[in-house]
């Protein structure tokens, strides 16, 4: 057991250290309110690829897919957590491509939502959105809250206040500039953490013939690939992975953020490589506990804390902290400005807002959402309910809602509707509702999550594939462009607005009047890969 | 009724799947690593001998 002081004074020095790099490096990089949720064109393959692995792995993959591998079918259930996570990103590749082809200067996938169908998708859509990454954000606090209160008896209200705490700090400040910088520092610290985690432990429980000694012995089926409970849960877990993500406002920030169309490519494509072991391992440690008796009363969900409690030396278990510590704060950074990106990018077009109070707004509900996600995080709720609640409906409205980047028939009406067909089915076969429908009259369908997640979306994508044939209004999806408009409003290091020009690219002064128009070297100075200028 | 048990990953499978997984992590951080350096150092101008 690693004490609480120990414990608490190091997730102080983890966060603080990051903290700080962020504000720095946001130092002179945030001039417009574009900048503050974009950071648009910064980031080079690499930067892509170490922002997208510490946004999109939290402290979830030290929680789920060990209670996946613990509860929910051993191997099998394991291995389809970890390929599903990896396929939104290579989705992505050819998504994020079309997104920047058909609105270079857009800033969110309500955005895109509003300008290509219209109100009623675009509320769905926002409201699935946000919805998702709240869930998400308070999971996340809550995790790792529960986590280090196993681990080092750390209060589960100072948890969630040190990490919210410190990641309002460089969010509020920096935006998305300070989190894609961070993340990047935080992925090359969290891979080899993990790295040394999980072969310490390995070494610790005896080796790889060891843990599958006793694997084998408690329960076969927890390495039977062929584990029909296991596959089945491999399998929606994989769908309900993919709509999520690919209505996660934070990835879309990415494909923005991103320098050039190659580093969308390399850096989504890498991701997408550098997920799956990583899940893989994690599920692996559930099935360890498992195979030892450590999960028996229950404690599935914190399966690898177990672990770390159970069998590893002490300096295995504060790494094991500092790591759930950076997971949260790179994936919460994340939320944070996602959240706060999508309301600002609406507010500016619902008020046709410019200038400071803008900005404010922004930085205010970046403030609010990391203080909300803080005080939920310090509950202790059960939020796998909702998680699976935000995972039905993003599966059945994530086909609609991309499809309308390529087809130019499917309309508004068209495309919501295939979205509430999808979840119409997905909510008669999801056990959740089982209580509520068995009260309606007649016969009601015999509850499954694999049907609920695969019908929603197969169900949506064919009734997208319906309304694509019979819609007749031709959208222009070349004119999806002119929608989008930059964010000019001076942040953090901005001066007045550039005058001249369409409005739509002029670079704001800084603070040290450099009347820097967009230009190469600009572009250089201002990249997340650590540049400077000469 | 606990299903039958069709195929169990054997022991070297299971090694290699562990420390296969293991290498993979290592790889990765190797590249985001050395690539992030690349485009760090080479966004100061130290792959051009130090000239912007």
């Amino acid at each position: 057991m690693v004490s609480t002081e120990l414990a608490l004074a190091v997730t102080v020095v983890a966060l603080g250290a990051f903290t700080v790099a962020g504000v720095l490096h946001a130092r002179g990089r945030v001039r417009t309110l574009d900048d503050y949720v974009t950071a648009r064109s910064t980031t080079g393959p690499a930067a892509t690829t170490a922002t997208l692995v510490a946004s999109v792995m939290g402290a979830w993959i030290l929680l789920a897919p060990a209670e996946a591998g613990a509860a929910f079918g051993g191997l099998p259930a394991v291995l389809g957590y970890a390929v599903g996570s990896a396929v939104p990103f290579l989705l992505f590749v050819p998504v994020g491509l079309r997104v920047r082809e058909l609105l270079p200067e857009g800033h969110s996938l309500t955005e895109f939502a509003l300008a290509r169908y219209g109100r009623s998708m675009y509320a769905l859509v926002v409201a699935v959105s946000i919805f998702y990454m709240s869930v998400f954000l308070a999971a996340e606090l809550t995790g790792v809250a529960a986590a280090l209160s196993l681990v080092a008896e750390v209060p589960q209200a100072y948890t969630a206040a040190l990490i919210g705490g410190f990641v309002l700090l460089y969010t509020a400040y920096g935006g998305l500039v300070a989190s894609v910088f961070t993340d990047t520092l935080q992925a090359i610290v969290i891979l080899p953490l993990l790295a040394v985690s999980f072969a310490g432990a390995v070494i610790a429980l005896g080796g790889a013939g060891s843990l599958h000694a006793a694997a084998t012995s408690a329960d076969p089926t927890l390495l039977d690939p062929t584990f029909g409970p296991g596959v089945a849960f491999g399998v929606y877990v994989a769908f309900a992975v993919l709509g999520a993500n690919m209505l996660n406002q934070g990835v879309w920030q990415r494909v923005y953020a991103a320098r050039d169309d190659e580093s969308v490519r390399r850096g989504f494509a890498v991701a997408a490589v550098a997920v799956v072991p990583l899940v893989l391992l994690a599920g692996l440690f559930g099935i360890a506990s498992a195979a030892l008796g450590l999960t028996a009363d229950g404690g599935a969900s914190v399966a690898f804390f177990l672990l770390v409690v159970e069998a590893f030396p002490e300096w295995v278990a504060l790494s094991v902290v500092v790591l759930a510590v950076l997971l949260v704060a790179s994936s919460a950074d994340t939320m944070c400005t996602a959240i706060a990106s999508l309301v600002t990018v609406d507010l500016a077009r619902v008020l046709d807002a410019e200038g400071r109070p803008l900005g404010r707004a922004g930085r205010l509900l970046t403030a609010l959402v990391a203080i909300g996600a803080a005080v939920v995080g310090a509950q202790g709720y059960s939020v796998l309910a909702l998680f699976l609640t935000a995972d039905l409906v993003a599966a059945a409205v994530f086909v609609p809602f991309l499809a309308g980047l390529w087809s130019t028939s499917l309309s508004d009406r068209g495309a919501v509707a295939a979205s509430l067909a999808g979840l119409t089915v997905g909510t008669a076969y999801f056990p959740q509702f089982a209580p509520a429908l068995a009260a309606l009259p007649g016969p009601t369908p015999t509850p499954s999550f694999l049907v609920a997640f695969a019908g929603a979306t197969t169900v949506s994508a064919a009734a997208t594939a319906v309304a694509h044939v019979v819609g007749g209004e031709g959208a222009d999806l070349g004119a999806l462009g002119a929608e989008c408009r930059r964010l000019d409003s001076p942040m953090t290091d901005g001066g007045v607005a550039a005058e001249g020009g369409d409005g739509r690219g002029g670079r704001p002064t800084d603070v040290n009047g450099r009347g820097d128009g967009p230009g190469e070297g600009d572009a250089e100075a201002d990249r997340i890969d650590g540049g400077e200028e000469a | 009724m606990t299903p039958p048990v069709l195929a169990t990953l054997g022991p070297t499978a299971f090694a290699a799947l562990v420390w296969g997984s293991l290498a993979l992590v290592a790889v990765v951080f190797g590249y985001v690593a050395t690539a992030y350096a690349r485009e760090a150092l080479g966004a100061v101008g130290v792959d051009d001998g130090g000239r912007r």
